[in-house]
């Protein structure tokens, strides 16, 4: 079984013949692995994805993707208010036959993944009038049910509150470490890759990318070429565990201030 | 597709579609069944139509149904107002109390059976008449064309044709109604006798005229026109409308010993300038729109030799009905014309000969007062020649 | 699909929000299926000949059921014809019309995530009109004015997509709208172009035609109706948990497995069939198609396993009672395209007001 879901060679793309978005992406992506898209805004994440889903040709390069792929957005704009099991009930389409309606069994495995998020009261109600994260709990859910193997997601946390990006955060987690399932996600926040992603993905330019461990790529240089904002990376220790963070320094501090008045 | 367990049992969500549509799928192919037939009486004869199909009409005759046919031509022909048994709806019904016809035989007028209370008139979708027919008891179905005799047959009902739209002019289409008609009551006796009366009276005319030796034939017109005030008010009125080449008025005026002055002229309703183009010598009007004395006083007419010598009439008729027109009348109308255009060749003999055919054919006696509203007297009188046409000339 | 363990999942807000989503079951498409039913008899009751519900029933059932009618039939030869001669037709036209644009319309605003749109507001109405005046002009038989109706129908549709896709905003919003009505505007001058042509004799007829009119029906006008509405909307039947689908987006539905160009221009294939089956058998009957799957929505919610059937049901009363109306009311025969709009109108302006509180598209 070969250990490798997603690679891309030499991946390139251009929306206007002479401007590139990027080009020369090489990487590898392992199977059951987490793995970070990090970059500023218009350096080409949401295109890299769109290639990713199969929702855009890359204009040079290939891309081999091995598996089911399922795709959580950033946004939800549901013209109708469908209910949540509705919702989940959608991932169900390969399953379903083209002329065909969903049966019971397709009800009970939607049930069944919503209960495992937690969110199997919330089943009748219509999901506009969801949160932020149970919203996102629920595409989690219907992701899943799908039996896809790579999870894709955009910016998972950017429209989350401090304590639904840490249920987010901690499902991903799980989804990778317990299911098996493969999770690309793109983000803002260098901080959220490096507590949970095995791999990570810098687009630095045009041309210019760092890909490997994301303990290696996510350092301090890296990350102040990247976003052009010091950022100190500090370990420190939590429950008997040590931890890592990374902190962006502002231009100067608020104590120095305070202690100035 | 996927693989269903085939005892497990359906949700009744998918039965709820499809019952529906297979029912209404099953009246769709309901219709397709063959027609039920109404079975031919075992007492009959056999009346031939218009078109030579031979229809069993049961006996005894229990009464014609008209089929968008007007009421007042029935009776014209067939003077007997106890075989009609529907003659049309409420408008059909106001349209015959404007006619004459509806004085002679005020029964028919008034007696509310014959005419349908919730229908508003013929033709307006046949299948809406059909309800109505269906729904009286009559004997046999009389039409002229549409849709509705063919589907009568279908079913086995007797209806006839009067005309088959072929007939190759007026006349002959006139004959052949009369003929349908009178045999469907069984006195086609009476459709003779009208032809004949016809016949000879256009030979009276023609001999009167003596056709051969007319020095000229005047040039006329028949027309009809709004004013400007009525046009501006209810735009869609007809302004102008001429009786152009393909009109019934063709044999009539030829006739009268005069010539049709729109001769070539194709449009029913051209502008002002073309009437003065055409310059007729005799301006007729038609029984809507101006009267002679808005006419001749209108400026947009000032121009017509016509109206510079002032010989401009309204059509004999009822007014607000219609003119003198069918087997009967129109000799009637065809003299008047005549002695107005040649009046030195005809002695006055119009009065004389409209009283004559009314009493010879209805028993109706015309009083003087009938006869001028006929005439048109109260608009015609002041033009020139048309005192020959006065109760005491 | 592998396990997870169970794990508590802290939920986030502490008081759960009431269901404020209705779910009448499965009663309300069963009701209105009934309903239709009953409906359709009682219509055949309205007429100038005297007639019994419970004679036209039977002679309906006998007609419907596929066996040979009884010899010694209740009922005299003159009530049969006027059944199923006179009346049966109308109905089932009625019926057909209204059930064929209920379907299309939600098939429409489900797939162009709009809830804003009905056949005759994204053009194909329009263009299925000139396609069947045109072949009446050239006298064409029934087979070739529904082909060329469907043609010219397809057409305006695939114009309006794509003067729509050239705004940024896609086949959502006002974008869709506006090119619905130029393209509709364009076709409905190309009638009035034929009108004029026309010769005088054939003028009449097309103009009440046009305006929507469910007179002078046959068994000839129910098969055009009926086989591509009965059929085509059994498909549309079938493919209606697909068109939720496609509700979510075009990257939502592709991701999810779904082959949207091609179930797309299906769906649009299949709508443009009913509709142009319905205008060239009865002209043009707006407003419909966009009043009633709002009123279902409003009855059943927007899941459209349950909405499809609904609006189809839904729009065969609706049609089927204005066309009684027609009938029976207003002796003059109302063109039924006059009573649609002028009862549809004011029902889309209330709809409208109604929803505004809630914001764009939400019921």
């Amino acid at each position: 079984m070969n250990n490798t879901v997603v690679e891309f060679d030499n991946l390139g793309h251009a929306y206007h013949p002479s401007r590139w978005i990027f080009q020369n992406y090489s990487t590898q992506v392992k199977r059951g692995s987490t793995f970070a898209l990090l970059g500023p805004n218009g350096c080409g994440k949401t295109t890299l994805l769109k290639i990713l889903l199969g929702a855009l040709k890359p204009t040079a390069g290939s891309i081999k993707v091995e598996g089911r792929t399922a795709f959580v957005p950033q946004l939800f704009q549901v013209t109708f208010d469908y209910s949540v099991l509705d919702m989940v009930l959608m991932g169900r389409a390969r399953q379903v036959g083209l002329f065909s309606q969903p049966t019971a069994q397709d009800e009970e495995a939607a049930m069944a993944s919503l209960e495992r998020f937690g969110m199997a009261d919330f089943a009748r109600h219509p999901f506009h009038e969801l949160s932020g994260g149970e919203r996102q709990l629920v595409i989690f859910a219907r992701a899943l049910v799908s039996a896809a193997e790579i999870l894709i997601l955009d910016e998972p946390t950017s429209a989350l509150d401090l304590k639904n990006q840490i249920v987010v955060l901690d499902w991903i987690g799980r989804l990778s470490r317990e299911a098996g399932l493969t999770v690309l996600f793109t983000t803002h926040h260098p901080n959220h890759a490096l507590a949970i992603s095995d791999h990570a993905l810098l687009m630095l330019g045009e041309n210019h990318y760092v890909s490997g461990e994301a303990r290696e790529v996510l350092s301090e240089e890296h990350l102040r070429a990247l976003y052009d904002v010091e950022i100190k990376r500090l370990l420190f220790e939590h429950q008997g565990e040590p931890r890592e963070t990374l902190v962006p320094m502002l231009p100067s501090s608020n104590i120095a201030r305070k202690n100035k008045s | 597709m996927s693989l269903r367990n085939p005892f497990r049992v359906v949700p009744p969500c998918e039965f709820m579609w499809f019952a529906p549509f297979l029912c209404i799928g099953l009246m769709v192919v309901g219709l397709l069944r063959p027609l039920p037939k109404f079975t031919v009486p075992e007492h009959y004869r056999a009346v031939v139509d218009a078109e030579g199909t031979k229809v069993p009409i049961e006996e005894p005759f229990r009464g014609t149904i008209l089929i968008s046919l007007d009421a007042g031509g029935y009776l014209e022909i067939t003077k007997s107002p106890d075989t009609l048994t529907y003659a049309g709806g409420t408008v059909d019904r106001s349209w015959f109390g404007k006619e004459f016809m509806s004085r002679i035989y005020p029964q028919v007028l008034q007696r509310g059976s014959l005419w349908d209370p919730q229908m508003i008139r013929h033709g307006h979708g046949p299948y809406a008449e059909l309800e109505s027919i269906l729904a009286s008891d009559g004997g046999a179905y009389l039409g002229s064309s549409g849709d509705l005799v063919p589907l009568l047959r279908r079913v086995g009902l007797p209806a006839l044709y009067t005309n088959t739209g072929k007939e190759k002019d007026e006349n002959e289409s006139e004959f052949v109604w009369a003929s349908v008609v009178t045999s469907l009551i069984g006195h086609p006796d009476r459709g003779a006798a009208v032809i004949a009366h016809y016949q000879q009276a256009f030979t009276d005319i023609a001999s009167d005229l003596n056709e051969s030796t007319l020095p000229n034939r005047p040039r006329v017109l028949v027309m009809g026109a709004e004013s400007h005030e009525k046009q501006n008010k209810t735009p869609n009125i007809r302004s102008l409308y001429i009786k152009s080449t393909a009109n019934p008025y063709q044999l009539y005026i030829l006739r009268a010993g005069a010539t049709n002055a729109s001769e070539g002229w194709t449009s029913e309703q051209p502008e002002a300038e073309r009437i003065l183009a055409m310059d007729p010598d005799f301006i007729f009007l038609m029984w809507w729109g101006q009267d002679p004395q808005e006419f001749m006083h209108d400026p947009r007419w000032r121009g017509l030799r016509a109206v510079r010598e002032r010989r401009v009439y309204r059509l004999p008729g009822n007014p607000g009905g219609g003119g003198l027109m069918g087997l009967i009348f129109q000799p009637i109308s065809v003299r008047w014309m005549a002695e107005i255009v040649h009046p030195d060749r005809l002695q006055p003999k119009t009065r004389q000969v409209m009283r004559d055919t009314y009493l010879r054919e209805f028993g109706y006696r015309m009083s003087d007062k009938e006869i001028d509203e006929q005439l048109q007297m109260n608009v015609n009188q002041p033009q020139p020649d048309y005192g020959r046409f006065a109760r005491n000339y | 699909m592998s396990e997870v363990t169970t794990a508590e999942v802290v939920v986030p807000r502490t008081n759960k929000p009431p269901i404020t989503q209705k779910r009448h079951g499965w009663a309300v498409p069963f009701l209105l299926g009934v309903g239709v039913l009953i409906a359709m008899l009682a219509s055949l009751c309205i007429g100038a000949y005297p007639m019994s519900f419970w004679k036209a029933a039977r002679i309906v059932v006998h007609l419907a059921w596929p066996f040979p009618l009884p010899s010694n039939p209740p009922w005299s030869v003159k009530e049969i014809t006027v059944v199923q001669i006179i009346r049966l037709p109308r109905v089932l036209l009625a019926t057909l019309a209204g059930m064929g644009l209920g379907m299309a319309g939600t098939a429409l605003q489900g797939m162009m995530r709009n809830p804003l749109v009905g056949p005759d507001i994204v053009g194909v109405t329009s263009g299925a009109a000139f396609g069947g005046v045109m072949a009446m002009m050239f006298n064409f038989n029934p087979a070739g004015i529904i082909g060329l109706a469907f043609a010219f129908g397809l057409g305006a549709m695939a114009l309006t997509f794509g003067l729509a896709k050239l705004a940024r905003s896609g086949t959502n919003g006002l974008a869709l709208i506006l090119a619905g009505v130029f393209i509709g505007a364009f076709f409905i001058a190309l009638v009035g172009l034929i009108q004029f042509l026309v010769p005088d004799a054939k003028l009449p007829t097309m103009v009440y035609w046009l305006l929507g009119t469910f007179v002078g029906a046959d068994e000839k006008k129910v098969f055009m109706i009926g086989i591509p509405t009965l059929v085509g909307g059994a498909v549309l039947m079938l493919l209606r948990w697909r068109i939720n689908l496609l509700s979510l987006g075009d990257l939502d539905a592709k991701t999810l497995g779904v082959n949207v160009g091609v179930l797309r221009w299906g769906i649009i294939a299949l709508v443009s069939l009913i509709v142009a089956s319905q205008v060239a058998v009865s002209g043009i009957v707006g407003w419909v198609g966009l009043v009633v799957p709002h009123c279902a929505r409003m009855l059943v919610g927007p899941d459209h396993r349950r909405l499809l059937p609904t609006a189809a049901l839904l729009g065969g009363l609706f049609v089927l009672g204005l066309d009684d109306l027609t009938r029976s009311i207003v002796k003059a025969e109302l063109p039924v395209g006059i009573l649609t709009a002028l009862i549809g109108t004011p029902i889309v302006c209330f709809l409208f007001w109604k929803t505004q509180g809630k914001g764009w598209g939400r019921e």
